[in-house]
């Protein structure tokens, strides 16, 4: 089967590793770019680039560039693919107080069980559009649009890559 | 012009309201296909057995594609200004997949508030400021 991995850069040191297994079960498998150029042209790691832009600024336009790319190019993955594999692994995300029940500060710190980001959703939403298989790799995260990513009605695999079929 | 009107439907009244004055300037609007039970009800939108039967997300996924352009109302909610939740995050990716122009009624929200606010903005909507005689 022809699947595209989506899931946050921060998972990329699991991301790999899942990517070879998948191609070991005779899968074919995308995943967004290793390298990227940077301001420069110059080729860096995607984690470096992930590094620079968790602390860029508006007007760092080429941070911007490269991410606005970087969606149009996972969104042709997808287009591609037969199914995406949603790696939805645990994160700390900090939350505004204002949504989050049991914070007295500003943000709040949160561990959230399978993780999924705002642009992993919305490529979950054209993967749906597009009649993709959607396997999620872990639970349904308890966050705001739970009942959106439910409804896209993903397959569950709770980590075993053998259901996907 | 072919616009779909997207939003939280706690904002139904609201949806009709700019699709009655959307189309006095000669638009045609699509708007959700259960606005009317969720005018009575806007718990109905997080009722999964409501948006399984009524397939609604797929169908508003299709209008995008008919359509030339999306219109979302982000009013505040739940204390943060220019809301947008994330059905309409995901009509915002088709939307932009599709190459149709995406209106903002209002500016995005902070990213301090929401995180996605970065995905929102490089899908370079174009930002009314609660003028709908933008649309163009």
């Amino acid at each position: 089967m022809k699947i595209t991995i989506c899931g946050s850069i921060a998972f990329q040191d699991k991301i790999i590793p899942l990517k070879d297994k998948l191609e070991e079960l005779g899968h074919e498998v995308k995943i967004w770019p290793l390298k990227v150029k940077d301001g420069g042209g110059q080729l860096i790691s995607v984690q470096e680039y992930y590094q620079i832009r968790r602390t860029a600024n508006n007007d760092e336009k080429w941070v911007w560039d490269r991410k606005a790319e970087a969606i149009m190019e996972h969104f042709n993955k997808i287009a591609w693919s037969d199914a995406i594999l949603v790696a939805n692994y645990d994160k700390i995300v900090e939350t505004p107080s204002h949504l989050s029940s049991h914070s007295t500060s500003a943000h709040s710190a949160n561990n959230i069980k399978g993780y999924i980001g705002g642009n992993t959703l919305m490529e979950m939403g054209l993967a749906f559009f597009l009649k993709k298989k959607i396997y999620l790799l872990n639970q349904v995260p308890e966050l705001p649009y739970k009942e959106e990513i439910l409804g896209v009605k993903p397959v569950i695999l709770n980590g075993d890559l053998a259901k996907i079929q | 012009m072919k616009i779909v009107i997207c939003g939280s439907m706690y904002f139904a009244k609201e949806m009709l309201e700019v699709k009655a004055q959307l189309e006095k300037k000669s638009h045609f609007c699509f708007v959700p296909l259960d606005i009317y039970d969720c005018l009575k009800n806007p718990e109905l939108s997080m009722d999964l057995k409501h948006c399984f039967k009524t397939n609604v997300q797929k169908k508003c996924f299709d209008n995008i594609k008919e359509a030339d352009a999306i219109l979302v109302l982000n009013y505040r909610k739940n204390g943060t200004e220019g809301y947008v939740g994330g059905a309409t995050l995901m009509e915002i990716g088709i939307a932009q997949t599709l190459d149709k122009k995406i209106f903002l009624l209002y500016p995005p929200p902070k990213i301090e508030d929401l995180r996605y606010s970065v995905e929102i903005q490089l899908a370079k909507p174009i930002i009314l400021n609660g003028n709908l005689d933008l649309i163009s």
